[in-house]
């Protein structure tokens, strides 16, 4: 990476002209030519400085084996200049400085003879997406962007919305008004000069000078809002179905690494945002192996905003493509197979035959296909039996009486017999149970439940179960009366099957569960 | 692990135990004092489970003076860095290993929990089994109580005995003021502001088990070790299961519209 003998550089960025493109001069040379003082503008960045900087962070970050080129020079002249950038933004840069930078000293010389717009090929948005910290990013295509209907709103969300969409897009601005140069006369003469000569060191250095007093000021504040811009439509462009589709693409390819859960099993995880507004959270990553989310573990996504991925994409994900693996893979006997079964697991002690199941009725029935609208195999195959963790000392669990004992199983686990989760059944049961009874008709009761009621109406509305409506039409009814009753009911199976539930969890094994050091 | 070699022809003579402890990839373990190295009784059984015992526990002890090819010093430094290991496993659920490695754990030696809702909390570190070369070092967080692989694939190779299945429990067992308070929060799946279905009544089901774990603790008179405000805000919720509260930080925006998508189980 770090190559001692490349000269020094300097690098000015053009996003005036139809293409970014990226100017690398030679001071040496460039000065012996031109008879000129190059005077290195605010934002020009040196090959030296940069070279130490990677060694000093690859040094630093050599466990996430990231290098991050990080230009604090940069960020602190644009501090001084009154301007607040992202971090992000100045890496952004850098790191296409970078790009730029993969001459060799032959290659430069001829770069300086010939024009250097070739090496500006590539658009903003692929710049944009292979920076280092960006490789989450999916690349949204030119035409989403183009399509007014997919950017309503962001104007006002965006400053310099404007030149940040042609900075995207890589269109020149169309009136060059913000010229801030007037000293020359041939004004327009010369912005079409500088498309044309650009093969010539004077023409070349004469709109590079121009162009510094542009970089200093708009550049950076144009850069900041181009990438937010792209962050807000990302968002929008990766709920769509061609986002979707290329974020899958990046998933199966586990561009978004693994789940560090131990009984995920290296399951694939998705990046998320926990807000949809941008400067808030950090983009996260959301593993559907076990529904939890986790912090990228390279440090270098820490500057990537959580809302240009948004809340919404990490669900719809999964519900578009209903038939991916979400499991993990790795060694331990088939994980998806035993959490979909309710069989008992080497590392846990033996459960209780299903005879002693509550509901001896359900147990009769097969696991379904489907339960609330997914694969029992796809949903949280991370947890559940066998995939929590289970605190010992010398081989002897740890009492839940224990002062330090688990408190926190339950956020790991998952029923068994998966059809416990079948909200929509178990309620019709418990009405069906509801309507032989002698109706209890206390309007008081009634009232106080009510609201309760309509929560859970609205529940099974949400349903995706075919027998949801028919459930449905019937709470709607508005027999108070009968909803309570029916309530009660539930509850009353709810305990039930709770009171076995206990019984798995804690009563196997033997007795073997010490309480240990309560005292302190 | 090839650096070593080369590393300790110089000074292998001098502070073995100094030297493997500042090595890049052991800033896991803590220093084994060197009366329990010495003392027998202390290394019980460990002569069947590591070759070269001897010479091993030699160049452990900064005794080791005998003159070795380059091939079986290498073995013998592979035996001592085992050995090591395997008394480390011992040492650390002391009384003294457990101080020092109570130290390690408040500098966050070991890393943070990489669960967003854990809040950057300190792991411990803890193997699977007992028993050598059966799996690699975990982390244990004592706040989400699960275990993760650390990010560094350094720390991915070492060997899980080497802390062993009991150490972290025994710590907080010692010093239960460590304990970090527990969190009802979670993450909560949401299409456009709206709960999953399937994710929603997964986590009510694990919410009910979660409360009739604290209706029995409560019911022994225990503390049930979470968040008191959070607490609150349940028994006032009155089977709210103080959804609003757990959504601090994450999902900011859909606080008003979350009224829309209650969907509440009845308790």
């Amino acid at each position: 990476m770090a190559n001692a003998d490349v000269p020094t550089l300097e690098i000015v960025i053009d996003y005036t002209c139809d293409r970014p493109h990226i100017d690398i001069k030679n001071t040496a040379k460039l000065a012996q030519r031109m008879n000129k003082n190059f005077a290195p503008a605010e934002d020009d960045f040196t090959r030296g400085e940069f070279d130490q900087e990677i060694d000093e962070l690859s040094e630093e970050e050599d466990e996430e084996q990231a290098i991050i080129p990080s230009d604090a020079d940069k960020d602190n002249q644009a501090e001084e200049s009154g301007l607040v950038i992202r971090p992000g933004i100045t890496r952004g840069l850098s790191a296409a400085f970078e790009k730029a930078c993969r001459i060799d000293e032959v290659a430069l010389d001829e770069e300086l003879e010939m024009s250097s717009s070739s090496q500006a090929a590539e658009t903003w948005i692929n710049a944009f997406c292979s920076l280092t910290g960006h490789e989450y990013f999916a690349e949204v295509g030119e035409d989403f962007i183009e399509d007014d209907f997919n950017l309503t709103g962001l104007q006002s969300q965006v400053p310099m919305y404007k030149e940040a969409l042609e900075m995207i897009l890589d269109v020149e601005p169309e009136d060059a008004t913000d010229e801030e140069d007037d000293e020359e006369e041939d004004d327009e003469d010369d912005e079409e000069m500088q498309v044309m000569d650009r093969g010539y060191p004077d023409a070349e250095s004469r709109a590079a000078a121009r162009r510094h007093l542009r970089l200093a000021s708009d550049l950076s504040v144009i850069e900041s809002s181009a990438e937010m811009l792209y962050g807000l439509i990302h968002q929008r462009f990766i709920t769509s179905r061609a986002g979707i589709q290329q974020m899958a693409e990046k998933y199966e390819m586990g561009h978004f690494g693994h789940c560090p859960r131990v009984y995920c099993h290296g399951a694939k995880v998705l990046p998320v945002g926990c807000s949809d507004i941008p400067g808030q959270e950090t983009v996260k990553l959301f593993c559907p192996s076990c529904l939890d989310v986790y912090t990228p573990p390279n440090s270098r996504f820490q500057t990537v905003d959580g809302a240009f991925f948004g809340t919404t994409f990490g669900c719809l994900f999964f519900m578009t493509f209903p038939d991916m693996d979400v499991g993990g893979t790795k060694p331990p006997p088939p994980i998806e197979a035993s959490a979909s079964t309710p069989t008992s697991q080497p590392p846990m002690p033996p459960q209780p035959g299903p005879s002693s199941h509550p509901h001896p009725t359900q147990q009769a029935y097969p696991q379904p296909d489907m339960i609330n609208g997914v694969t029992p195999k796809n949903l949280a195959p991370g947890l559940g039996p066998g995939n929590i963790y289970e605190p010992r000392i010398y081989g002897f669990r740890v009492s839940e009486v224990s002062k330090t004992g688990p408190r926190m199983k339950w956020l790991r686990s998952r029923p068994a017999d998966i059809n416990e989760l079948d909200e929509c059944r178990m309620w019709a049961e418990s009405q069906e149970a509801a309507l032989t009874p002698a109706q209890l008709g206390d309007s008081e009761m009634v009232e106080e439940n009510e609201e309760i009621d309509d929560g859970e109406v609205e529940d099974e509305d949400m349903a995706v179960e075919p027998n949801g409506e028919e459930v449905d039409g019937e709470a709607q009814e508005g027999d108070y009366a009968q909803l309570r009753e029916v309530t009660t009911q539930r509850k009353k199976t709810g305990r039930r099957r709770n009171r076995s539930h206990d019984v798995m969890v804690n009563g196997s094994g033997g007795g073997t569960a010490v309480r240990v050091g309560d005292g302190g | 692990m090839e650096e070593f070699a080369s590393d300790t022809d110089s000074d292998y003579a001098s502070y073995w135990r100094d030297w493997f402890i500042s090595s890049k990839g052991n800033e896991y373990f803590c220093e084994i004092d060197e009366d329990y190295l010495t003392d027998r009784f202390n290394l019980t059984g460990l002569n069947t489970e590591v070759q070269y015992y001897q010479h091993a526990l030699d160049l452990v002890t900064d005794v080791f003076d005998m003159e070795v090819d380059d091939d079986m010093r290498e073995q013998i430094e592979k035996s001592a860095r085992h050995l090591y290991g395997l008394v480390h496993a011992r040492y650390i659920v002391t009384t003294r290993g457990l101080a020092k490695m109570m130290e390690k754990y408040k500098q966050g030696v070991f890393g943070k929990c990489p669960r967003v809702i854990c809040e950057s909390q300190h792991l411990l570190p803890m193997g699977q089994n007992d028993t050598a070369n059966a799996s690699h070092v975990k982390l244990y967080c004592a706040k989400c109580e699960d275990i993760y692989n650390p990010k560094s694939s350094r720390h991915n190779q070492i060997d899980g005995a080497y802390f062993g299945t009991s150490f972290h429990n025994i710590l907080f067992q010692v010093y239960p003021a460590l304990v970090p308070v527990k969190t009802q929060r979670r993450y909560e799946p949401r299409l456009y502001g709206f709960r999953v279905h399937a994710s929603a009544a997964l986590m009510r089901w694990q919410e009910e088990r979660r409360d009739e774990m604290k209706e029995r603790l409560r019911a022994r008179g225990m503390d049930t070790g979470f968040d008191a405000e959070e607490e609150e805000a349940d028994e006032e919720g009155d089977g709210e299961i103080g959804d609003e509260g757990e959504e601090d930080g994450l999902d900011d925006m859909f606080e008003v519209g979350g009224g829309m998508a209650q969907t509440q189980i009845v308790q």
